[in-house]
């Protein structure tokens, strides 16, 4: 019988494995589950051993205002960079596969931008949005009629954040959308074409459809990013202000756990932060599962 | 690539050349130029203008009026203030080193697991891939403050194991190599181990041929992710010396001319942390591209 398992010596493939399992095991399974255990301890500063005080920093942190608030910036700035991904990288993608020529020069003018560390483009965009000295504060001001400052502004500061984060994010999505469009039969095109039917009504009721699969994926992957994310461009740009108004839950963690060292409140937010997203993320493969048209 | 039936190619009654070729495209598809030219313009020009600061004074920086390149000989100033007197230079050979090492044993790592799981008979091997898999639900966040208790207790606190180990298995590369690995015929797999060849032989001479490509662009997605890392390096590492690049910009901040920021070195010190990896995405970008499922 001719099979791909060509070799059987257990131990050899154990040893393959082993760094694997061994990094995966000690830096990854065992924190994550020691954070769920860490919530249960008042610790005064890391290393050394605490009280044990059950689920009292848990009901701590679902009763604290500061964090209420947190979760409320968290689901807005999720929401926004989510849906303004996608959009953004659905038309990008779709314009792309409608031309025939320049193609891969629009493709690499568009996703440039996933090789962009986010602190790069928090530092950018702080500066050309400065209140006082940014090259495109004034240009906003004149066109809007309204003053621009992200330092005393929330709304301004919020906006500054997601749509950085739309910046830098864009690319990711936009290259495996393009996989996606590239992939439909060509056939298909063509008979749309013979009937006459307007391409926006082609992309809505025909493409999507289609591209599920791919439009499901990163959905989940943005949702888990949209909490996970934007840490570098608050911490440079905003530090959560003005008021609480870009303090994402990560950039509270971040506070709690690595400024003001209370370690047993920054796991409690680690599990909230964990529960909240992977209870969105699952919910949407769930939920979206009769929908989605695999294979085409 | 599309196949066309001979009747489908637009009779030639004029000499085409790329103009008119391009002129003929633009006609059938003028909105989606138009609008794939204005978005690459809108992701582009921030980058335009923070190349622009970098080559002004701190003064000329602060004076709105003055929007055009300050000079060579100012720009040179700046890089090499940056570079040298703020140890950017320093700063990116520590990061290079760092994701270069990341990058390599995240790749070497993959490659042993996805070997033992697709050409090993042995039970537990669904075991290990689940187990391998299943990291992907584990984001960093819900694990960073045991992970940092973590990194003090072994000591790695403010040195470079604590930004790399922890970091080298990757669930990415296993499941790309295994996806790869299945692709390879049997009968291939069948004759290399009646011939004998060994395991360690038929990793080098036949698996890294064969998967080349993807392992670059396995390659330049580990290396990205690693170069653009901020959170992580920012907890983990204290001293200066032995800091990251995108931490840098944080000390980029503080830098002063009398009462002015120095926005312009803020600038230069975005653009030094973000050429590498626009020049890495370039030149690597085909090899990215299909291991990200694109085909060219």
């Amino acid at each position: 019988m001719s099979s791909r398992e060509a070799y059987d010596s257990t131990a050899q493939a154990v040893l393959w494995l082993l760094p694997t399992i061994v990094v995966f095991t000690l830096f990854l399974y065992w924190p994550a589950a020691r954070t769920v255990w860490l919530g249960f301890f008042e610790v005064g500063f890391f290393g050394q051993g605490g009280t044990f005080v059950g689920v009292d920093q848990y009901v701590e942190v679902l009763t604290w205002e500061k964090y209420h608030n947190s979760v409320v910036v968290t689901l807005k700035y999720a929401f926004v960079t989510v849906v303004g991904t996608l959009v953004a990288s659905i038309l990008i993608s779709f314009w792309i596969y409608t031309v025939d020529r320049g193609k891969t020069a629009y493709m690499v003018a568009t996703i440039w931008p996933y090789a962009m560390p986010g602190a790069v483009a928090a530092t950018v965009l702080l500066i050309l949005l400065h209140p006082s000295i940014g090259m495109l504060s004034a240009p906003i001001e004149n066109l809007t009629g309204m003053t621009w400052d992200y330092t005393v502004n929330g709304a301004q500061a919020f906006w500054l954040v997601a749509l950085g984060t739309l910046w830098y994010t864009l690319g990711f999505d936009t290259i495996f959308l393009l996989a996606a469009f590239h992939g439909i039969p060509e056939t298909l095109d063509e008979t749309a074409r013979l009937d006459g039917v307007p391409k926006w009504r082609m992309l809505l009721y025909v493409y999507l459809p289609m591209i599920s699969p791919t439009l499901l994926f990163l959905l989940v992957l943005n949702t888990l990013g949209g909490f996970f994310g934007g840490f570098a461009i608050v911490d440079l740009a905003t530090n959560g202000g003005p008021l609480g108004a870009t303090n994402l839950m990560i950039y509270q963690l971040y506070q709690s756990g690595f400024e003001n060292f209370d370690i047993g409140l920054a796991s409690v937010q680690s599990v909230f932060l964990f529960v909240v997203a992977v209870v969105l993320a699952v919910g949407q493969i769930v939920l979206s599962d009769e929908r989605i048209h695999y294979g085409a | 690539m599309a196949i066309r039936d001979r009747f489908d190619v637009r009779p030639r009654t004029e000499p085409v050349t790329r103009v008119t070729d391009w002129l003929a495209d633009l006609a059938e598809h003028p909105g989606s130029h138009l609008a794939l030219l204005l978005t690459s313009v809108v992701l582009i020009t921030p980058i335009g203008l923070a190349l622009l600061l970098t080559t002004q004074t701190t003064a000329q920086v602060y004076d709105l009026n003055y929007v055009r390149p300050g000079g060579l000989d100012v720009a040179i100033a700046n890089y090499r203030e940056v570079l040298f007197e703020f140890g950017f230079l320093r700063l990116a050979l520590n990061t290079l080193l760092i994701a270069g090492f990341t990058t390599v044993g995240g790749i070497v790592l993959s490659l042993l697991a996805a070997m033992a799981i697709v050409f090993y008979d042995f039970r537990g091997r669904r075991l290990a891939f689940f187990f391998i898999l299943l990291t992907l639900m584990v984001p960093f966040l819900i694990r960073v403050v045991p992970l940092y208790e973590l990194i003090v207790t072994l000591g790695w606190h403010d040195t470079w194991l604590g930004v790399t180990i922890p970091f080298l298995a990757t669930a990415t590369g296993v499941f790309l190599y295994r996806q790869q690995f299945k692709a390879i015929p049997v009968e291939l797999v069948e004759t290399c181990r009646l011939d004998g060849v060994g395991p360690i032989r038929f990793l080098w001479g036949v698996l890294v041929p064969m998967t080349k490509g993807m392992t670059s662009g396995l390659g330049v997605i580990l290396f990205i992710s690693t170069w653009n890392a901020y959170f992580w390096p920012l907890i983990a590492i204290n001293t200066r010396d032995k800091q990251m690049i995108q931490v840098g910009l944080r000390f980029l901040q503080s830098a002063q001319q009398g009462t002015l920021t120095q926005y312009n070195l803020m600038m230069t010190g975005a653009v030094i942390s973000l050429i590498p990896m626009l020049v890495l995405l370039l030149a690597l970008r085909k090899n990215l591209l299909t291991t990200m499922g694109l085909e060219l």
